[in-house]
């Protein structure tokens, strides 16, 4: 348990870091993706739902420090939508490659737009569509791509830990 | 109690409440839950730098190329303006005297007395909302929430967080930033405010300018020192549009700051030390 905690933690970490740092050169006019975000979800697609919410929580976590602003808007936005991901991902057949490109863009839709409506709508800007046509959806549909790279990675993260979990229970 | 704990709905309630207590406690800059963020940025630090460092390498011996070809015709149009830039630097140390015997005459007092702190940007901000970025000092070089930033060509922001070994930077073209300014030409102050959609742009919008108000495009801004926050007279930028609404009563310009924010590297924080001058 002490070494699954230490693994996904550094995995958070490691997260962070490529997305303050790596990300700079990658960006496509003005736009990146949101790494934290495609971590949390691919974990919420493989686990069960009480576990997806916690690690969504951090990762949002994560990401409110990387902002620099209020904490705890993106951590309560992946917290609810990975805890409902990970209420319906017994029932999806999870080999399918476009699960993971679906769920992540649309969860980067819901995700991003509760953030919009808590930091810029309830603080007085409006004009919801230039932030859906300039931000939100060339985000989400960066992220779906990024996510082709990163579900298999962290796929093969909880497959080493499950291994090891395994074992060593049996010795 | 050990029933409620197993309640899922229980839990995801609670943990939606704390983090609402979280928000309400961080929503203030100068929050006293630092100890928090450093634990999880002071480790960050010294890697982000390093990463940085690798990449910029990598990029600068990309562009190497592209640069070989275009120095030669930017050396000799630099040559040009060096010598220009040297004739009228004589003139500004002279007027540089004659300001300083004319103040001490007047005993005029300055505004603060600054000190330069030279600083790396490590990061640009996370997500795609804000423009924010870190900075790699912090509290440590006794950086404080609120000091001025600026580059070689002018206003950048203000620092908003401090850390321990590094901090975070709003832009003046953010949504939250806004600043007292007063147009160069006939000195007349506005506000100049970061804009959701000009800020894609790298620009931002001049607000509230009074009807009598002349404003043309290539007008300068400055800051005024009416607030406390920036000091007096460090350049903003350049009006590139005026808009002028009907049937309001106030107008807006667009301004392109003087700074380009997609490539900052290297800027400066202004340490104010708030005490006036006695000496004379």
């Amino acid at each position: 348990m002490k070494r699954r905690i230490l693994v996904l933690s550094l995995l958070i970490y490691i997260t962070c870091l490529m997305q303050s740092t790596i990300l700079d050169y990658i960006e496509i006019m003005g736009i990146r993706p949101n790494l934290l975000l495609v971590v949390a979800i691919s974990i919420a697609l493989a686990r069960k739902d009480m576990e997806s919410a916690f690690m969504g929580l951090a990762c949002g976590l994560g990401m409110d420090i990387l902002v620099g602003r209020t904490l705890g808007w993106y951590a309560m936005c992946l917290f609810l939508v990975c805890f409902s991901i990970g209420l319906i991902n017994p029932k999806l057949y999870k080999e399918n490659p476009l699960i993971p490109i679906f769920f992540v863009f649309f969860s980067s839709i819901t995700v991003e737009t509760l953030y919009y409506f808590i930091n810029f709508f309830l603080r007085g800007y409006q004009d919801f569509a230039f932030m859906v046509t300039r931000i939100i959806i060339p985000e989400s549909i960066y992220n779906s791509a990024i996510s082709l790279i990163i579900y298999p990675i962290t796929l093969i993260v909880y497959r080493r830990l499950d291994k090891y979990d395994y074992v060593h229970t049996r010795l | 109690m050990r029933r409620l704990f197993e309640n899922k709905v229980f839990i995801i309630s609670l943990v939606v409440i704390l983090l609402f207590v979280l928000a309400a406690l961080t929503a203030n800059e100068n929050g006293k839950l630092n100890v928090f963020r450093n634990a999880f940025s002071v480790p960050l630090n010294p890697l982000q730098r390093g990463i940085k460092s690798v990449g910029d390498s990598i990029k600068g011996t990309i562009n190497f190329f592209r640069d070989a070809r275009t120095s030669q015709q930017e050396n000799a149009e630099l040559k040009k303006k060096l010598q220009e830039a040297e004739r009228d630097l004589e003139k500004v140390y002279r007027l540089e005297k004659e300001n300083e015997d004319l103040k001490k005459l007047l005993s005029f007092k300055d505004q603060f007395i600054q000190e330069l702190v030279g600083c790396n940007v490590t990061s640009k901000d996370a997500g795609n909302w804000f423009e924010i970025f870190t900075i790699d000092r912090g509290s440590k070089d006794g950086i404080a929430v609120n000091d001025p930033v600026i580059n070689a060509n002018g206003l950048v922001g203000r620092v908003s967080r401090v850390d321990l070994l590094s901090s975070k930077v709003v832009s003046i073209i953010d949504t939250e930033s806004s600043v007292s300014a007063r147009l160069s030409k006939s000195r007349d102050l506005v506000i100049l405010k970061g804009d959701a959609q000009l800020r894609m742009d790298g620009l931002c919008r001049l607000d509230y300018i009074p009807p009598d108000v002349e404003v043309s495009v290539g007008d300068k801004v400055e800051t005024s020192g009416m607030s406390s926050l920036y000091p007096k007279g460090i350049i903003i930028g350049e009006i590139i549009q005026v808009i002028k609404n009907e049937g309001q009563y106030d107008y807006y310009a667009i301004v392109k700051p003087a700074v380009d924010f997609r490539r900052l590297e290297e800027i400066a924080v202004i340490k104010m030390i708030q005490e006036v001058s006695e000496e004379q």
